[in-house]
């Protein structure tokens, strides 16, 4: 077949075709499609149904509805090669995809590929050649793989064959066939978003799509299949833990955590309600985010970060990159005027005032800071709980409760600051939130003095005032007051100093200083909104910052609550002690310095009874056949021994005090790390103090952080061990209390210790 | 302490035989239950009870009609649960004639009772230490289990399980084929359980097995109005279990190469073949890689499209070179029982690989360069022919055998591999099998091109080729005599002299008188390769012109093929051309009336071949030539020489007008 002439007869059957029959072509196909790929929403990512008649070389013809292919250039060497890509790229819902090229004609020399390729990859090329390009080759049958020199791969094809390309888009692989028979993976760690891409290098090369149109020749759908299979099985067979398998009990903890998230509060409450859970966090905190993320959704930055330092009044310290961020958005909306402080400026009068003087001070820990946490750290004691009632009365205005122990409290970390304050005065709230904001800020001004109430106020004020400005139909720099435009630019000034500081303190950031230029750039166009940057001004632009401060919230919040409840979070927060476990049996070997000897035993311990019983193994003198069991009752203070083959029973006076295993309050937190080798990964903290039990002592504990259960207790005295202890084979509770009864041989005990030695 | 146990256990074990004979039925029953509970999973407690007798007692109160309906199913339980332990049990069940009790009560109604039974014969009979042969003894089983398949999906699991496992002989085939196994287990496909439609599926691969009166049935079987080819096309989709699409690409395989569905099918070729290719992959585990590749390598042995086909299949060729990984230096350090699994299944892989090979190669140039190009391919082949499986050994040397039908393969990688010298030591001591692989692969290194001729005949080959045409085994002596044959082609005359005289004239004419038709053809072939160049033949025919004129005679007279006779007559031809060896046929008149008889025969072959031996009788410059033609004139010749010219066919024809041109001249 030659060129011209059979580009005339395409042409006429597409005159034949007649609409009666396209249209039913048409509707073979869209039942194809969505029955192979049922998950794609073709609104959003249409599939290729042919090919693009802009997308493709001009050496390349279009025919049959854009479905044929034929070469119409010089063919004379390589550079006179073209392609065509389809209408839209794979979407990644498909799954799995799948195309076929019939090969009408083989023309001259049959130099035709066949693959996929990315946009904008050159036109003037086969597939394969270039980078994000990928095809196999009829003339050779070879693979190309983003390279001009092919791989052996498969048959070469010709006249009348059909090949097809499958894109794998679960294991980013791709393989081809040949008239219905799988040739094998030819590409792997494929991009996402490739086209369907054919190339064509000599005259008379005539080739055909089917995205679909017509049945395949291979039997995709048996593909598909094995791979629903597989990914089932993947997802039946994943491990899950003993607690993750109460899947209702999970589900609604899921939905429940994202509506939490969200701040959907009336819905969660609602929801928690209704499923009988405890929601993690307090209505009113739910309603602080809320507000929050209104005021960031809303455009209103300064009021943002405002309620927010109020709120949470260390959060933004510790993340300079969030304030940073939050500020340049300000800067932003101080050119759309829509920040509170532009807004309002120009004829209103303005309700909030400059409370920026100086934008080092953000970054200055502030010097209370340091010494008011060591004062919470050591103050540490059971009537922390009044500390967080004030503190919640400090922000949700008048909501007295008792701080029940699991509340979580995002608030807490006001804590530190206001504590010393807090304790005896728990409603006069406007005074304390004035102590506390002077204590933050060396601003002059009046700070948070109106509290959330006044906000609220503000809120639907300004809401009002948003109405009459969309109003206008002319945008104008920061709303088109030239005051605001001056508070802008020294607002400018002071995010660039802002940016100064961050990068000596913390290092350079790109990420920041793009953000910066960016948001800076706005100026240089007289109508930022329809300049290159101008996507910035766009309010669906806030969504991202709102959600990073949201989330930040809610991380500050949860190390909060861990530090409540006892649990060492992990982060900036100083660690905490772990509460160790009450009841739990398990084994010991004590080494014991002075005598040189390791003692093994099983033991029982019961620190809510103050008892604790050992069997001891002694493994180090075989020939000893001496077992005893020792029971200690610390309540009663008495000791039985018993000789575990007669049963001899000694009943003793116990005179020691009780040494729990556990780590007491005040510790000195000493390390973290995890021990044993790569996949081990049991992390434990190490704590050092001194027990009152022994005094004289210094102790050092080692206990796991996940569950705080002992791992090695040493007491050591004039800095050499006295007596070490490892715990392993540790189980929570005690599955027998009879254990601390002892035997009726006890009932007629001799008074004095029986010798445990051999 | 161990002594100490183990007399425990003895001690109630001998408490729980001896509650089999509580002459209270109750306490019996009790006792036997009691039994059951014991022995679940407990093999020693299994092996004590078999050793203090509990079976005998419990068949006995199995086939006891006073036992209750009850006592009797418990009986079979525990006898059942008994089974399930090591094959030592096994062993002791067959031997106290469990089999013949458990069939006898499955004549009874109760269907618990029967269901009982049947699980303990499938136990006992997909035993490898029980002969199937003990299904059979008794014609009337076979036609009770079929009825029996009716009861209940588990009598179909069951039944069809022991029938999957006891048909292992064409005549096993035949008797279930004629007890209507086909219609009886055709619906069981569509069972809605899951084993039942699994145990069917290989009945059907076992009874199609190399038979084509079932495959041809099967063809035409109908299940819930589909044929059954398409039921097995959907058993192989591939999200079907992998050993359910396994199976019924054997059935299809079975059927396919017993002719009942064509090669070019589509359910073979787009269907059975990429299936059983993707048995092959890595993902599979190795059993099924191994079954995989070995009904792969079946199903297209005997077609060269198939071949084609499956060579470009999701890289087959060199998803095979992977089978020779094993056991993978991996396996060797972290994990001892992947090791021993590696180990177990390493032999097994290799061969599969290496029939898969041979059957890809059977037929296509390109397939087998490709196979040669993998890597290490020729290296892994010399290595396969010493290895002491003689399974790999004989799966080698196939493939060998396969890649050595290439001329190309012959010139190059055959010799760079020296694969003659392996190959050789294969032939020194050998089974049968491997000897007729190894002897037809030599046939072919034999062949006057390829290079590796020559070490081979250095290295004594002659004798021990000899040898081989002495077997009791027709394809060795074909073998033998072939690859001499091959040998003598064009050959030097000490070489010649060498075969003849290896050989000796006793068993070259043993051989012309060989039973097989084959061996006869290749035997003349060498006669005529030995009888070529004039001097050569003169030299033959004079030491053995006696002889070979004597056996020519022999052959001629007698009831051969016209093939034969061809050949006979091409010798005869040979032996004319020579300058001392034609007197031999000019002085005996009747040899001469024979050649005279075939110029006028019906076969065109034979009057060429005739022809061209008296044109070399009668050929003009040499010596005595005027003699010759004047005798053969006389004789007649030059009429039917005369008639010849005026043959139909062109090249007699020719033939007949060069022979009369030397009377011309």
């Amino acid at each position: 077949m030659s060129g011209p002439s059979s580009g005339c007869g395409f042409l006429m059957s597409v005159v034949v075709h007649g609409d009666l029959a396209l249209s039913e072509q048409e509707k073979e196909l869209n039942q194809r499609l969505r029955s192979l790929y049922p998950a794609v929403n073709e609104q959003e990512t249409p599939l290729p149904r042919s090919w693009s008649p802009k997308d493709k070389f001009s050496y390349i013809g279009l025919s049959q509805n854009n479905l044929r292919v034929h070469y119409k250039g010089h063919g004379k060497t390589p550079k006179d090669a073209a392609s065509v890509r389809a209408t839209h790229p794979i979407p990644a819902a498909c799954g799995v995809y799948y195309f076929e090229v019939k090969i009408i004609s083989k023309g001259r020399d049959g130099y035709m590929g066949i693959g996929l390729s990315a946009q904008g990859v050159n036109m003037n090329r086969l597939p394969g050649w270039d980078k994000h390009s990928y095809g196999y080759h009829g003339d050779d049958g070879h693979s190309f793989c983003s390279s001009g020199t092919g791989q052996p791969y498969g048959p070469t094809f010709t006249t009348g064959d059909v090949i097809g390309c499958c894109v794998n888009l679960i294991n980013n692989t791709c393989f081809y066939t040949k008239n219905g028979h799988s040739l094998g993976i030819a590409f792997t760690d494929l991009p996402p978003n490739l086209y369907p891409t054919v190339g064509l290098q000599t005259p008379g090369e005539v080739v055909d799509a089917n995205f679909g149109q017509h049945p395949f020749v291979f039997d995709i759908e048996d593909y598909m299949r094995e791979w629903r299979t597989k990914i089932q099985a993947q997802i039946d067979r994943f491990p899950i833990g003993e607690r993750e398998g109460e899947w209702q009990a999970m589900i609604q903890k899921m939905v429940a955590s994202y509506l939490v998230h969200h701040s959907y509060c009336a819905t969660a409450e609602a929801f928690a309600k209704s499923t009988d859970q405890a929601v993690h966090e307090e209505l009113a905190s739910i309603k602080n985010r809320q507000k929050i993320q209104k005021l960031v959704l809303s455009g209103r930055m300064g009021e943002a970060i405002e309620t927010t330092q109020q709120l949470y009044p260390s959060l933004l310290e510790r993340n300079p990159d969030l304030l940073f961020m939050l500020k340049v958005r300000q800067f932003i909306e101080m050119v759309n005027g829509t920040d509170s402080e532009v807004r309002c400026l120009g004829g209103r009068s303005p309700k909030s005032q400059d409370s920026y003087p100086g934008s080092p001070r953000l970054f200055n820990s502030p010097v209370h800071k340091a010494s008011s946490s060591q004062t919470y750290q050591t103050s540490f004691d059971g009537n922390y709980c009044n500390g967080v009632s004030s503190s919640k009365g400090h922000t949700s205005a008048h909501s007295h409760k008792s701080c029940p122990p699991t509340i979580p409290s995002p608030e807490l970390g006001v804590l530190n600051g206001i504590r010393g304050q807090l304790t005896n005065v728990s409603t006069e709230v406007e005074m304390e939130v004035d102590h506390f904001s002077n204590g933050v800020s060396e601003s002059s001004s009046n700070g948070f003095l109106n509290g959330s109430s006044t906000h609220g106020i503000d809120l639907e004020e300004c809401d009002a005032d948003m109405e009459v400005d969309s109003a206008q139909s002319k945008r104008q720099l920061c709303g088109g007051s030239q005051a605001a435009i001056e508070r802008m630019i020294q607002f400018g000034r002071e995010l660039q100093s802002m940016s100064e500081n961050l990068r000596r303190e913390r290092g350079k950031n790109s990420a920041n200083k793009k953000m910066l230029k960016d948001a800076f750039s706005l100026l240089a166009y007289s109508d930022p909104w329809s300049s290159p940057v101008g996507y910035q001004l766009d309010s669906i632009q806030r969504e991202p910052v709102c959600s990073t401060l949201n989330s930040a919230i809610l991380a500050f919040s949860l190390s909060a609550t861990a530090r409540c409840l006892g649990f060492p979070a992990s982060g900036a927060a100083a660690p905490q002690p772990c509460v160790a476990p009450l009841q739990w049996e398990g084994r010991t070997v004590e080494y014991d310095h002075g005598t040189g000897r390791n003692t093994r035993a099983a033991v029982s311990y019961d620190a809510q009874n103050q008892r604790i019983r050992v069997l001891e193994q002694k493994t180090g003198h075989t020939p000893c056949k001496k077992f005893f069991e020792y029971i200690y009752l610390f309540k009663s203070g008495v000791l039985f021994q018993i000789e575990e083959i007669t049963k001899q029973c000694a009943k003793i006076a116990l005179t020691e005090a009780w040494d729990p295993y556990d780590i007491p309050l005040n510790s000195t937190y000493e390390d973290q790390y995890f021990i044993g080798g790569p996949g081990d990964m049991i992390e434990v903290q190490e704590w050092s103090d001194r027990k009152p039990a022994r005094k004289n002592e210094a102790w050092v504990g080692v206990y796991t952080l996940k569950d705080c259960y002992p791992v090695q207790e040493t007491y050591t005295k004039n800095s050499s061990v006295t007596t070490s202890t490892r715990f392993f084979d540790l189980q929570l509770g005690i599955s027998d209390p009879g254990v601390f009864d002892p035997p009726s041989t006890c009932q007629s005990a001799r008074t004095e210790k029986m010798m445990s030695d051999c | 302490m161990m002594v100490c146990t183990l007399m425990e256990v003895t001690a109630t074990s001998r408490h729980y035989v001896d509650r089999l004979f509580d002459p209270d039925p109750q306490n019996v029953l009790q006792g036997v239950i009691d039994m059951k509970n014991a022995v679940i999973g407990n093999n020693r407690q299994k092996a004590n009870l078999i050793v203090l007798g509990a079976v005998p007692r419990l068949l006995y109160l199995l086939q006891q009609s006073s036992s209750s309906l009850e006592l009797r199913t418990e009986c079979a339980v525990v006898l059942g649960s008994l089974a399930m332990g090591t094959e030592n049990n096994i062993k002791s069940l067959v031997d106290c004639h469990i089999i013949p009790a458990l069939l006898q009560g499955l004549l009874c109604s109760d269907l618990i009772f029967i269901e009982a039974c049947l699980r303990c014969l499938r136990t006992v009979f997909i035993s490898p230490v029980t002969p199937v042969q003990l299904l059979y003894t008794d014609p009337t089983v076979i036609p009770h289990l079929m009825s029996l398949l009716s009861r209940s999906q588990h009598t179909q699991e069951y039944i069809t399980q022991i029938f999957a496992h006891c048909c292992k002989t064409p005549e096993h085939q035949t008797v279930l084929f004629n007890h209507g196994a086909i219609q009886n287990i055709a619906p069981l496909l569509i069972s809605p359980s899951f084993k039942v439609r699994m145990q069917a599926l290989k009945c059907f691969s076992v009874l199609a097995y190399e038979n084509a009166q079932v495959s041809m049935t099967l063809v035409n079987v109908l299940v819930d109005g589909e044929q059954l080819s398409q039921v097995f096309v959907r058993m192989m989709q591939r999200d079907k279990p992998i050993e359910m699409q396994l199976t019924a690409a054997k059935c299809l395989t079975y059927m396919c190469r017993a002719g009942a569905i064509r090669t070019d099918d589509n359910c073979i070729v787009l269907k059975t073949l990429p299936c059983l290719v993707r048995m092959c992959s890595k993902e599979r585990l190795l059993e099924e890689r191994v079954e995989g590749a070995e009904t792969l390598a079946y199903l297209m042995e005997p077609d060269i499209e198939l071949q084609r086909i499956a060579s470009v299949t999701d890289h087959l060729v060199s998803m095979l070179a992977d089978y020779f990984k094993y056991p993978s230096s991996v396996s060797a350090i972290t994990d001892i029982k992947r090791l021993d699994h590696d180990l177990k299944h390493a032999h097994e892989l290799r061969q599969a690989a290496f029939k898969l090979y041979a059957s890809l190669g059977s037929n296509d140039e390109d397939i087998r360069k490709k196979i040669t190009e993998t890597e290490n391919m020729m290296d892994r082949i010399v290595s396969g022919l010493s290895e002491s499986s003689i399974k790999v050994r004989l799966a080698a040397v196939r493939c060998l055998h396969s890649l050595s039908r290439s001329v190309q393969q012959l010139r190059t990688s055959f010799h760079d591999h020296a694969v003659w010298k392996p190959l050789m030591k294969l032939l020194q001591n050998a089974p049968d099998e491997v000897l007729v692989m190894a002897s037809s692969t030599l046939c072919n290194l034999l062949l006057e091109f390829s290079p590796s001729k020559e070490p081979i005949l250095e290295s004594g080959v002659i004798e021990l080729l000899c040898s081989l045409t002495q077997s009791d085994s027709p394809a060795l002596r074909v073998n033998g005599i072939w690859a001499l044959m091959n040998m003598a082609f064009q050959a030097d005359q000490k070489v010649k002299v060498e075969i003849v005289r290896a050989l000796g004239t006793e068993q070259l004419f043993r051989l012309l008188s060989d039973p097989d038709t084959n061996v006869l053809m290749k035997t003349l072939g060498l006669l005529r390769n030995l009888l070529s160049t004039r001097p050569h033949i003169d030299q033959v025919m004079s030491s053995h012109g006696k002889q070979i004129m004597q056996a020519v005679t022999l052959i001629l007279e007698g009831e051969h093929s016209i093939e034969v006779k061809e050949q006979t007559l091409c010798i005869l031809a040979n032996i004319a051309d020579g300058n001392t060896a034609k007197e031999l046929i000019m002085t005996n008149d009747d040899m001469l009336q024979k050649i005279k008889y075939y110029m006028g025969h019906s076969n065109v072959k034979l009057q060429l071949a005739a022809t061209f031996c008296i044109s070399n009788l009668i050929w003009n410059e040499e010596d005595g030539s005027q003699e010759r033609q004047d005798k053969l004139r006389d004789m007649g010749f030059v009429d039917i020489l005369h008639k010849l010219t005026q043959a139909s066919d062109p090249n007699l024809c020719d033939r007949a007008k060069t022979a009369m041109q030397q009377y011309l001249a």
